[in-house]
């Protein structure tokens, strides 16, 4: 009775495979460098559902392999593509490997359906099978997530009653207690980038974090000096919720000041209403004269360089922000990105002998 | 002489017009003729998109001067008053920057030019520097009515003329001009020199084929021989009379000749000449008005031409007169200002006022042979008057004068004695504030006044780049070599404690700017009370004079760090970086094409800096030879030099431990000849080879014994399982992957001969490290072991075991014979000498 229904629901929810394989990406550069250093290494997957890591794995350059103890959507997996599938237990399988014979074990929704134990088992036999240099990545959801949002963070919860939440250092600890050399958590699927500048909202701090984690473990490095692997272990990854809330924080604080300021600007306007009350009579005024004598292409300039200071001054500074990425989000118009650029660079790079002057300067000022 | 020159006028707006195609013509020349002198060339960063093509416009020139970017804060146009006070702080910062150049003479190219913009020239408001600036026309200020109709740019005229009178000598276009000068600003005359002017690249007098003089002819509709005027269509240009003298001429002399009108006018000026035409009576094809024309139609029309006519009544400099001329067309021009000294022909010259006279010319240039002989022959004989190279000379002559009179030594003192740590922020604060000002441009302001003041400590720092070590000390290589030269470094710095410059180790931060490695540098010395966090680090800001060193190999970098980079290079901060090796370039397809592709990108801005210092010979070789097909242009502006790298293992920490069974096995490798290779194993390193030329050497029965150390690399899967399972392991055969220095040390004492089999190394330290023991080397001959072992090594060629074995026979032979190449005559340098020879290539030499 719930079978049908559970694998509806895994199919409404986790998305198109397009989707699942988008989400797979994020996996490349750590699989890649080990598919190119060898010919027809194993590749397992060890809840390959409709088999769209298998694809990846292939395409990569791998000998994939495919596990489904349950077996129950077999039809949706492309049988000319002449994959390794078997219905068969993970740990049996791991159990019958011989040692130093797998270059990648992988599985994006295996620990959340089984118990604690068998994890333990999975990733001591993992360790075993993998060859040197050989990658263990098991992927679980990322409990800093409050309110969870289905396309991102669907875990198999109806695979089997289980449902293991395990906490987010388990694994890494597990992987190091059995012997892996590098472990990293790559956080993943968040709602906002760890470099995007939108607006945190509070929903945001509650449903964007990274949803899930994948836990990567390296056994044993497989060359010393050059070692290309450590660029993908050298990058960080995701959202945290921190992260998240001290945008939101800093946001508010934001809000606060500008409310400050227009409070400020609001007694100076009733020092002089009247002069106040005409001044878009004269701003107008003002412009057809403009216009009128400097002609369309000057007033365009104007008018650009105006937006240039207005974008360049709401510019947070503490805020990483490259130019490429200005550029890639059409924030401004190219003219306008390198004086908002150079202005946030500086203000971001202000050393203790600046913060000085910048003191001296404040304390002349109101004298 | 150090000549500095603010350049402007080729990024403003004017570099569209005459100002900034005559500065940018003049500099060109000035660099080539500069011979002793030093040209600095001045950048404001207020129009930062025109730094790039600028640099590339300078082309060859780029070479032979250096560039600085001063920054100031905008928008700046002085027109508007909510503009003033960034205005002010912009002249300010400007100066403060020339004063710490320690110029002797200031070239100001425009002063009087671009209203509307963020072009920002000051004379004498803070620093005392000698400036000359270089005068173009006073036309605005004889026909007021026409130009400076609003009082808001009359008002901007005057001021910028106040500037430019407060100059200390100034360089006049033409001798019309020096006249104006003199007369309308009372400016002194021995002060006002000039230095004329003449036609730009853009113009290529050729002679024209018959179809692209048809083409031309087609493209603008002309249809007979015609009278040619080129230029703007100003009041002053006279083209109303220009209209009126060609109505006049007789009528066949007319009918045989059309008026082509070329340049561009905007709307206004187009109705208006369209309505003088038809007032002229000349409607229909009698003249063309081509509208905006390309340089090289320009050309093509000069040599079409039956005559070049230029009829204004007042002209800076009349360029198109000589444009024509050197184009070999016949040329008339009116008897005002700087017109006659250009044809330099009384008798090619008419009375602008006079349409009469106006006609009575052209009739004679059309019609008259012997006249149109006259003038021809007269203009070569004039054109040789003026070439850029000449108006360079007439300048540098000028200068060097002015030198010779001390004219700049007193102000160049003055100008370092000035205070500017006090003077800048004191002058800054005092300046009338505009109610706009926010404190955020304020702090901007203080970053700019920050960057351009001298430090207390007037000693230049040397930033030396570890952001890798500081991240994470992976025991490479490459980070063996930083240490050592770090350990060095901060020996040095610590003996010499006055020594020339300080120290300061930094990393890159995410995305735009460095960070000193504070708590890092408190833990490297082991001070107590060491900082443990790096949250306290501040930003570095390095200072003109300062050296930047990129030691560490951080490849990871993007389009911020190479403005960075870029930005201290305008500072006049040296920007040097270490390069280990080029192999992930050369062979991509051992490496993640993502990591070539940073690789090279890291490269490409490393060639835009000022050095690279090579870890030997063969790698600036390579590096040479890659930018000559990557980035060819960099060449001219690169050095490219080497160091060597230090031998010496006192200084990084050895690691110790033998194996259980490491006395027997020594002693069984005392037993008969044994050979050693040392490295990780990789295709690139072929032990394969190594390992296949010995399989043969052992089927002839040799006793010969092979030992490889290094762990396990890339791509060797197959021989490490290979040598794993040999037959001969532990007989004639020995692996060990995690050799200790300690054992390492005692298999060089205790082998026969090493074995340097790499394809490709950026130095070969194991031959090094061979010969500090004594120990005979056989090396694959490839140009970083020739420079390494010079001739102290057996080498040999061939990828081939047969090619090796024998070459280890034949080592053997000479070796009984006692005449193998005695590897103790390797030249092994140490890193304190290392690092000297590396600090020589980024230091001026009194600061080594």
């Amino acid at each position: 009775m719930i079978e049908p229904f559970a694998y509806q629901y895994r199919i409404k929810n986790r998305g198109e495979t397009s989707d699942v394989k988008r989400r797979l990406c994020h996996y490349i550069p750590f699989l890649a460098p080990i598919a190119r250093a060898g010919r027809d290494f194993i590749a397992v997957d060890l809840s390959c559902g409709e088999g769209e890591a298998l694809h990846l794995f292939r395409d990569l350059g791998f000998n994939p392999v495919g596990l489904d103890s349950q077996a129950k959507d077999i039809d949706a997996i492309d049988v000319t593509t002449g994959f390794t599938r078997l219905s068969m237990d993970p740990l049996e399988w791991l159990q019958s490997q011989e040692s130093g014979s797998v270059a990648v074990v992988f599985s994006v929704d295996i620990v959340q359906c089984i118990p604690r134990r068998m994890i333990y088992e999975i990733v001591q036999e993992a360790f075993r099978v993998l060859i040197p240099g050989g990658l263990l990545i098991l992927q679980q959801p990322h409990p800093q997530v409050l309110v969870r949002v289905p396309d991102r963070s669907f875990g198999a919860v109806f695979e089997d009653g289980h449902s293991t939440q395990a906490e987010p250092q388990l694994l890494p600890e597990l992987y190091q207690y059995v012997g892996f050399k590098i472990v990293k958590s790559v956080p993943l699927y968040e709602a906002v980038s760890r470099d995007s500048v939108r607006p945190v909202t509070l929903m945001d701090v509650l449903s964007s974090a990274s949803a899930m984690v994948g836990v990567i473990g390296q056994k044993e490095s497989m060359n010393n000096g050059n070692d290309i692997q450590l660029i993908a272990f050298a990058q960080e990854y995701g959202t945290t919720i921190y992260d998240l809330a001290t945008r939101f924080e800093s946001r508010i604080q934001e809000l606060e000041d500008s409310v400050h300021r227009a409070e400020a600007a609001l007694s100076n306007i009733h020092h002089s209403y009247l002069w106040r009350i005409t001044a878009p009579l004269r701003w107008i005024e003002q412009q057809i004269w403009q216009l009128k004598n400097e002609g369309i292409k000057e007033r365009l300039q104007a008018f650009r360089l105006k937006i240039a200071r207005i974008v360049r001054h709401k510019l947070d500074p503490k805020r990483n922000l490259s130019q490429s990425e200005l550029h890639h989000k059409q924030m401004v118009p190219p003219s306008v990105e390198g004086d908002a650029y150079r202005s946030h660079n500086r203000l971001k790079t202000l050393d203790e002998q600046g913060k000085k002057i910048h003191k001296d300067l404040m304390s002349s000022d109101s004298r | 002489m150090r000549i500095l020159i603010d350049f402007q006028g080729v990024q403003n707006e004017s570099r569209y017009r005459g100002i900034g195609r005559y500065s940018l013509a003049f500099v060109k020349a000035l660099i080539d003729q500069r011979a002793h002198h030093e040209v600095i060339v001045l950048l404001s960063d207020l129009f930062p998109d025109t730094i790039a093509p600028v640099k590339a416009a300078l082309g060859e020139q780029l070479a032979g001067c250096s560039v600085r970017v001063w920054s100031g804060i905008g928008p700046t146009d002085e027109r508007k008053p909510q503009n003033r006070w960034r205005q002010q702080v912009s002249e300010l910062l400007r100066e403060a920057f020339i004063a710490q150049l320690d110029a002797d003479v200031v070239i100001a190219a425009s002063v009087v030019d671009s209203p509307g913009d963020n072009t920002v020239v000051s004379i004498g408001q803070l620093t005392p520097t000698y400036t000359v600036v270089i005068l173009y026309d006073l036309i605005p200020l004889f026909y007021t009515s026409e130009y400076l109709t609003d009082p808001v740019t009359l008002d901007w005229y005057y001021e910028r003329l106040h500037q430019l009178r407060r100059a200390d000598y100034w360089l006049a276009i033409s001798e019309s001009s020096r006249r104006d000068g003199i007369e309308q600003l009372g400016l002194p005359p021995a002060s006002v020199t000039n230095i004329s002017a003449a036609i730009g690249e853009e113009t290529v007098p050729r002679d024209l084929t018959e179809t692209e003089a048809a083409a031309t002819r087609a493209k603008f509709s002309i249809t007979r021989r015609f009278l040619l005027y080129t230029g703007a269509f100003d009041p002053r240009k006279n083209i109303e009379r220009l209209l009126a003298a060609y109505a006049a001429l007789p009528t066949a002399v007319r009918n045989a000749h059309q008026l082509v009108l070329a340049g561009g006018m905007n709307r206004p000026q187009r109705a208006l000449l369209d309505q003088q035409i038809i007032a002229a009576g000349l409607a229909g094809d009698h003249v063309i008005v081509t509208g905006r024309v390309s340089d090289t139609d320009f050309s093509a029309l000069y040599g079409l031409c039956r005559a070049h006519i230029l009829p204004t009544y007042c002209e800076g400099f009349g360029l198109t007169a000589l444009e024509a001329m050197a184009c070999g067309a016949v040329v008339i021009g009116s008897n005002y200002t700087s017109v006659p000294e250009v044809i330099g022909n009384p008798e090619a010259l008419f009375d602008p006022f006079s349409v009469s006279a106006i006609a009575q010319k052209i009739e004679q240039a059309l019609t008259d042979e012997a006249f149109r002989t006259r003038l021809l022959s007269h203009s070569r004989e004039q054109l040789k008057q003026f070439s850029w190279d000449q108006t360079a000379q007439r300048a540098l002559a000028v200068l060097e004068q002015l030198d010779t009179q001390q004219a700049f030594v007193p102000r160049r003192a003055a100008a370092r004695a000035l205070d500017l740590r006090r003077i800048l922020p004191q002058r800054i604060a005092a300046l009338p504030q505009t109610p706009e000002r926010t404190d955020l441009e304020l702090r901007e302001v203080a970053a700019l006044v920050a960057a351009v003041v001298p430090r207390e400590d007037l000693r230049p720092i040397l930033f030396v780049d570890i952001t890798e070590l500081h991240r994470y000390d992976s025991h490479s290589g490459i980070q063996r070599v930083v240490r050592s030269v770090l350990h060095q470094l901060f020996k040095s710095v610590d003996a010499a404690g006055s020594s020339g410059y300080r120290l300061q180790l930094v990393y890159a931060a995410d995305g735009y700017g460095y960070k000193a490695a504070q708590a890092f540098t408190a833990r490297w010395l082991g001070e107590q009370a060491t900082p443990q966090t790096n949250s306290a680090d501040d930003w570095i800001n390095p200072h003109q004079g300062d050296v930047f060193l990129g030691l560490d190999l951080n490849f990871n970098i993007d389009d911020a760090h190479q403005t960075y980079f870029a930005d201290l290079r305008h500072r006049g901060v040296g920007v040097y970086f270490v390069v280990y090796d080029l192999l992930p370039v050369l062979f991509k397809e051992t490496f993640v094409p993502e990591l070539v592709c940073r690789y090279a990108f890291w490269l490409s801005v490393v060639a835009q800096q000022d050095g690279v210092i090579c870890i030997s010979q063969a790698v600036a070789a390579e590096l040479r030879t890659w930018l000559q097909a990557n980035a060819p242009a960099s060449l001219n502006t690169l050095n490219v030099d080497w160091f060597a790298l230090g031998a010496d293992i006192e200084s990084s920490v050895p690691t110790k431990g033998l194996p259980e069974n490491g006395q027997a096995i020594l002693a069984q490798l005392a037993a008969a000849p044994t050979f050693l290779a040392v490295g990780t194993l990789e295709p690139r390193k072929r032990q394969a080879q190594i390992l296949e030329a010995f399989e043969l050497l052992w089927a002839q029965g040799s006793p010969a014994q092979l030992v490889i150390v290094g762990k396990q690399g890339w791509l060797t899967e197959e021989l490490a399982a290979r040598l794993r399972q040999h037959p001969q392991q532990g007989r004639q055969l020995f692996w060990f992957e995690n050799a200790s220095d300690e054992f390492l040390e005692q298999l060089y004492a205790s082998a026969t001969c090493l074995i340097a089999a790499s394809e490709a190394e950026g130095f070969g330290l194991p031959i090094v490290e061979a010969a500090r023991h004594g120990l005979p080397v056989i090396a694959r001959d490839i140009p970083v072991f020739r420079e390494v072992a010079q001739t102290h090594a057996y080498f040999y060629a061939g990828g081939s075991a047969a090619a090796l074995a024998e070459a280890v026979q034949a080592w053997l032979v000479l070796f009984a014979e006692g005449r193998a190449p005695d590897s103790s005559q390797i030249r092994r340098t140490s890193w304190a000498e290392s690092t000297r020879q590396l600090l020589s290539h980024v230091f001026r030499a009194d600061l080594r």
